[in-house]
């Protein structure tokens, strides 16, 4: 659902130490935060080691093994999260392809006692106006 | 005679233009009295309200006021029964019933005479909320929802509740899409778009209507239609075209809604895409509203356009406006 969202339009850009885009959450309704079952980053063709993850939530900074107890708090529906991919190397400006496979634990679609998990991948280029500062 | 139903809206079927920032809630009300889409006016707690259920009275006084400028009637406030909100195990009964109070309690405090519930809550847990919803006065459907009929056995044991207690404010709320006559054309248009195997339309057609007038585990259906897809090398398109298949398209017939008639407290006119000349192909809109009329169901008839799912196409308000002339055409003809 709404997997074209999963990446941000334009919202690729460099931060101190990596880069950063902004995610979405790809369901009509507002989840709270231990609904995210994983998030799978790939850039350029390299995988990212997911524990190296930096997701923003509510103002906050979050890795996402520490997501699955946090389920009074709530990621709204018109929110955007910050993911930010820590790199060695300074990102060159330009153009750049962001692979990303949010998960989503749906809570009240429930068959045989288990909860329907959506896997959203979206691939979209886009450009990196400067490197890192 | 019997008065005849309400037309209405909800601003589900708006979901993209609100999830992209096209709109805000204001403005979605804004349109859709524009439009003439009303009286009534549905929501999603869960979409449309920040913090739901928490609401600040500056908020409701906000929403009533936003009601009251566009002329629309609150119908109903749609609540969610997230049994699996927690990652380590299941929400159980007593937990349950708090999560679904204090959602009661926020559509009586924005005026909304009915709520959605969902069967992810068990029987036990909705009996339970009966006396609170009396004292709300805010009457409880739960919805019957693709590929749920009205013999599902959740249903059933529903109706055999109702039939011991007769109470008004435990019932239904019926989603068109639990009946449809294919699997929308739009669907399979959508997916050849994003480089689908043609050759898979055909056979996943074949699958879908095999299903009819069966009684099946949609989780395992689930299963069967994703290896499907994964056979023709769907990929990451074979979740949600089976989701999408099993899950909003469902194989009951427009007369079942007869059945449970005097249970049916809100009704989503669920629909995929309305043609230029007002035809669903896979939804019988038409058919279904008769049944409706047939039954004396006087309540509220709540458009859902849902083809926003895969249709990057079409624009929701136009098609709700479409939905919406069928509707009234039926309406209008009694």
């Amino acid at each position: 659902m709404l997997t074209e969202q999963v990446v941000a339009d334009d919202s690729l850009r460099a931060v101190p130490g990596g880069i950063a885009f902004d995610v979405r959450i790809p369901w009509y309704r507002s989840l709270p935060y231990s609904c995210v079952e994983g998030l799978d980053v790939t850039i350029d063709g390299q995988a990212v080691d997911p524990s190296k993850l930096q997701i923003e939530l509510g103002g906050q900074d979050y890795r996402l093994t520490d997501l699955p107890p946090l389920h009074e708090r709530w990621w709204y529906v018109a929110d955007a999260a910050a993911v930010t991919v820590p790199l060695d190397e300074p990102p060159a400006a330009g153009e750049h392809e962001l692979d990303v496979t949010l998960s989503m634990r749906i809570p009240y679609i429930i068959e045989s006692e288990v909860p329907l998990v959506m896997r959203e991948r979206c691939i979209k280029t886009q450009t990196l106006s400067e490197g890192a500062r | 005679m019997s008065s005849l139903p309400s037309t209405g809206v909800t601003l589900y079927s708006f979901t993209p233009d609100f999830h992209a920032g096209r709109y805000t809630l204001d403005q979605l009300f804004e349109r859709a009295a524009e439009l003439n889409m009303g009286p009534g006016l549905e929501v999603i707690g869960f979409q449309s309200i920040r913090d739901f259920p928490n609401i600040t009275p500056e908020f409701e006084k906000h929403f009533k006021g936003l009601l009251e400028r566009h002329g629309f009637e609150p119908t109903c406030l749609d609540c969610n029964a997230d049994r699996a909100v927690r990652s380590d195990r299941m929400l159980s009964e007593d937990e349950l019933y708090e999560y679904l109070a204090a959602q009661l309690r926020t559509a009586q405090r924005l005026g909304f005479p009915t709520a959605r519930m969902q069967w992810a809550a068990p029987l036990p847990v909705m009996e339970r909320l009966v006396p609170l919803a009396e004292q709300l006065d805010v009457r409880m459907g739960v919805e019957i929802h693709a590929p749920e009929t009205v013999d599902s056995p959740w249903v059933l044991a529903q109706r055999e509740w109702h039939a011991k207690h007769q109470s008004p404010y435990l019932g239904f709320t019926i989603d068109f899409g639990s009946v449809t006559t294919q699997v929308s054309p739009t669907m399979y248009q959508a997916f050849r778009e994003k480089g689908v195997n043609e050759e898979l339309f055909p056979v996943f057609d074949e699958r879908w209507h095999a299903l009819d007038g069966q009684q099946f585990s949609a989780h395992e259906q689930m299963g069967n239609f994703i290896q499907l897809a994964h056979q023709y090398g769907a990929g990451d398109h074979a979740i949600n075209m089976s989701v999408f298949a099993v899950g909003i398209h469902g194989h009951g017939k427009p007369r079942m809604w007869l059945e449970i008639m005097d249970q049916i407290v809100h009704v989503h006119a669920k629909f995929f895409y309305v043609d230029e000349d007002g035809n669903e192909p896979a939804v019988p809109v038409a058919e279904q509203v008769q049944a409706l009329v047939d039954g004396g169901y006087d309540g509220y008839i709540s458009s859902e356009y849902e083809g926003w799912h895969w249709d990057l196409h079409s624009d929701a308000f136009d098609q709700v406006a479409r939905e919406q002339k069928i509707i009234r055409s039926v309406l209008q003809s009694k």
